[in-house]
């Protein structure tokens, strides 16, 4: 069991201080990258490219992993 | 129960001279321990006593959905009076006391008592109403609304048991429990629970949620108590 921090960007910033307890760094980076869809959905989607990352630190500080989830749309036939 | 049922039936002298006589079997349960599974057959129904359960049902990979969270006073399986099997099972989320009383006898005495049967039928139809707001929630809210609207709900159930006060509550659920509930990963619970401290709604520590603003919280939920059916002076009172 070791305790990882999950800093978010969607939007704004947000960096963790409380942190969450996992069995293994893996299992902790699969939680990151399932949350991101989750957190799209809190977040106004105005520009093109909009992305949603969460970076993960170990418990010294340091950031081991970063998943990130980019919204695109684009116009086909010229923008309207 | 007596007072909760009372709440808005006017019990004879009789009638809570049976509900007092009720013969409970009373349980401790630890924290994660399972107090009913689901798929079993129920003969009793229960109270719960001290501390919190949660009703949920269980699916593949291991994934749980929380349905509903019990605080002291409720009756969270009154239905399996009607329905003996239930469709979900309920545990303790802290060390929980649990009285079960037979649904025979509960029968008899709502077969005798048309206000006692009206009281336990209004507390399921209260129970579905919670089911409502949660699927609203559950469907529609983004995180931030429903972990607000989960708050705000708790909050005043547990004040009009008489556990909660001056917008400060006990908060024994951890982060997985809150993710069940709210449908949400872990990561993003605690994502969400430090934006609505960073914008000064709420405040945890060492599990004591502080409501700091209330009508604020209120407002990002669009929390409306009416459903919860509470007496006047737990929902209208400032605190």
């Amino acid at each position: 069991m070791a305790r990882y921090f999950f800093d978010v960007s969607n939007g704004s910033d947000v960096s963790d201080d409380v942190g969450l307890d996992f069995d293994d760094p893996h299992t902790a980076s699969q939680e990151a990258l399932r949350s991101l869809p989750d957190m799209v959905k809190d977040q106004p989607l105005t520009r093109m490219g909009e992305k949603v990352s969460v970076t993960m630190r170990d418990d010294h500080g340091i950031p081991v992993y970063r998943a990130t989830l980019t919204i695109e749309g684009e116009w086909l036939a010229g923008q309207p | 129960m007596i007072r909760r049922l009372g709440s808005a039936a006017r019990f004879s002298k009789t009638e809570q001279h049976a509900l007092r006589k009720l013969p409970v079997a009373t349980r401790t349960f630890e924290a994660q321990q399972d107090i009913i599974y689901g798929g079993g057959t129920s003969l009793h129904s229960c109270v719960v006593l001290d501390g919190w359960t949660c009703c949920y049902q269980l699916l593949t990979e291991g994934k749980r959905q929380i349905l509903s969270i019990h605080v002291p006073g409720d009756m969270p399986d009154l239905q399996g009076l009607h329905l003996p099997q239930p469709d979900f099972g309920m545990a303790a989320i802290t060390r929980a006391v649990v009285a079960f009383v037979p649904h025979t006898t509960l029968r008899q005495l709502s077969d005798g008592s048309p206000t006692i049967a009206a009281a336990l039928w209004r507390e399921t139809l209260i129970t579905a109403a919670i089911h409502r707001a949660w699927i609203t929630s559950l469907g529609r809210r983004d995180a931030r609304q429903r972990f607000a609207h989960l708050i705000c709900e708790l909050y005043l159930r547990l004040k009009a048991a008489g556990l909660a006060s001056d917008h400060t509550m006990w908060m024994p659920l951890r982060q997985p429990d809150l993710a069940d509930a709210l449908g949400l990963t872990s990561v993003h619970v605690n994502r969400t629970m430090r934006a609505l401290r960073l914008e000064g709604l709420i405040d945890l520590r060492s599990r004591q949620l502080v409501i700091q603003d209330w009508a604020g919280l209120q407002a990002l939920a669009a929390f409306c108590p009416q459903y919860l059916r509470l007496p006047d002076q737990v929902v209208s009172s400032s605190s």
